[in-house]
């Protein structure tokens, strides 16, 4: 009896031991995956004179939230700027803007918008109070 | 020997039961692949007026609109603006609307539509919000 009772026991140990090794490489998580690419972000400084701005583009990969910021401007860094998002000319010649501010730079993001997965652009821009050529950065975060 | 086939038996039930569901065959399906094409629309809508742009669907799939700017001037400002954004089928020198929005300018698809082949429209007219030109650029999706 004893025998048969030991015997069950050293299946079940068995089939438990065999169950739940069976499948590792199968449950084993894949060190790369899409969700580690997205969101982007992105931070660039860049140049422009009086009446004049830079574009930038980026491609969506995805449907998600566009945040952009221009963390620094200046001279002086006092200086209030137009900063747009929207979609590129299909010339490429410019940025179509579809939200812009006239913003001072700042840690906190001046624009924030949803968009489908394509190809955008951000541009910073001068609104007319430029004296002088202005060097800006900006941090852009997209899906 | 009897007993080592015994576990043998047991061992391998063991590895067939927890792996039966990653294992299940999938039956094949056939996905069709619809090449999507893009466009953009560009050109300014003047007060009290309307544009149209016609395309061809070369097979059936979904079109999406995205009225993506409303600004003023090519490369000024974005406009806060709502306008009629329209999807339809050419007539006479018009586009006959089969769907409409009044919207403002957004980079998520405003119309979403399921074509067959054949020509469309996109129309973009003012329906009284504007107090000067716009220049406006509508993202054009279709199979």
């Amino acid at each position: 009896m004893r025998r048969v009772i030991g015997r069950s026991i050293l299946e079940l140990l068995l089939f438990a031991a065999t169950a739940s090794a069976g499948c590792t490489g199968v449950e084993a998580p894949t060190s790369a995956t899409a969700i580690a690419t997205s969101p982007v972000s992105i931070t660039y400084s860049t140049s422009f004179a009086p009446l004049g701005g830079a574009a930038r583009l980026f491609t969506a990969s995805r449907a998600g939230v566009v945040s952009v910021t221009l963390t620094a401007a200046g001279p002086p860094s006092t200086v209030a700027l137009g900063l747009g998002v929207g979609i590129p000319r299909s010339d490429g010649g410019g940025c179509l803007l579809s939200q812009s501010v006239i913003t001072p730079a700042g840690p906190a993001a001046q624009l924030s918008t949803a968009v489908d997965a394509g190809d955008y652009c951000v541009k910073v821009f001068d609104g007319g109070t430029l004296t002088e050529l202005v060097t800006v950065t900006v941090a852009l975060t997209h899906p | 020997m009897r007993r080592v086939a015994h576990f043998s038996l047991i061992a391998t039930i063991g590895l067939g039961v927890n792996c039966g569901t990653a294992e299940t065959p999938t039956s094949p399906t056939t996905t069709e692949v619809v090449t999507a094409r893009v466009v953009v629309f560009s050109g300014t809508l003047s007060v009290g007026g309307s544009r149209f742009y016609s395309f061809t669907a070369s097979q059936a799939g979904t079109a999406t609109l995205t009225l993506a700017s409303l600004a003023r001037g090519a490369n000024g400002p974005a406009v806060p603006a709502t306008v009629g954004l329209g999807l339809g089928i050419p007539s006479g020198a018009d586009c006959a609307m089969t769907s409409s929005v009044t919207t403002g300018a957004m980079l998520t698809a405003q119309i979403t539509g399921d074509l067959q082949p054949g020509i469309y429209c996109a129309r973009i007219a003012d329906v009284g919000s504007l107090t000067e030109p716009v220049s406006f650029a509508i993202r054009i999706v279709f199979p």
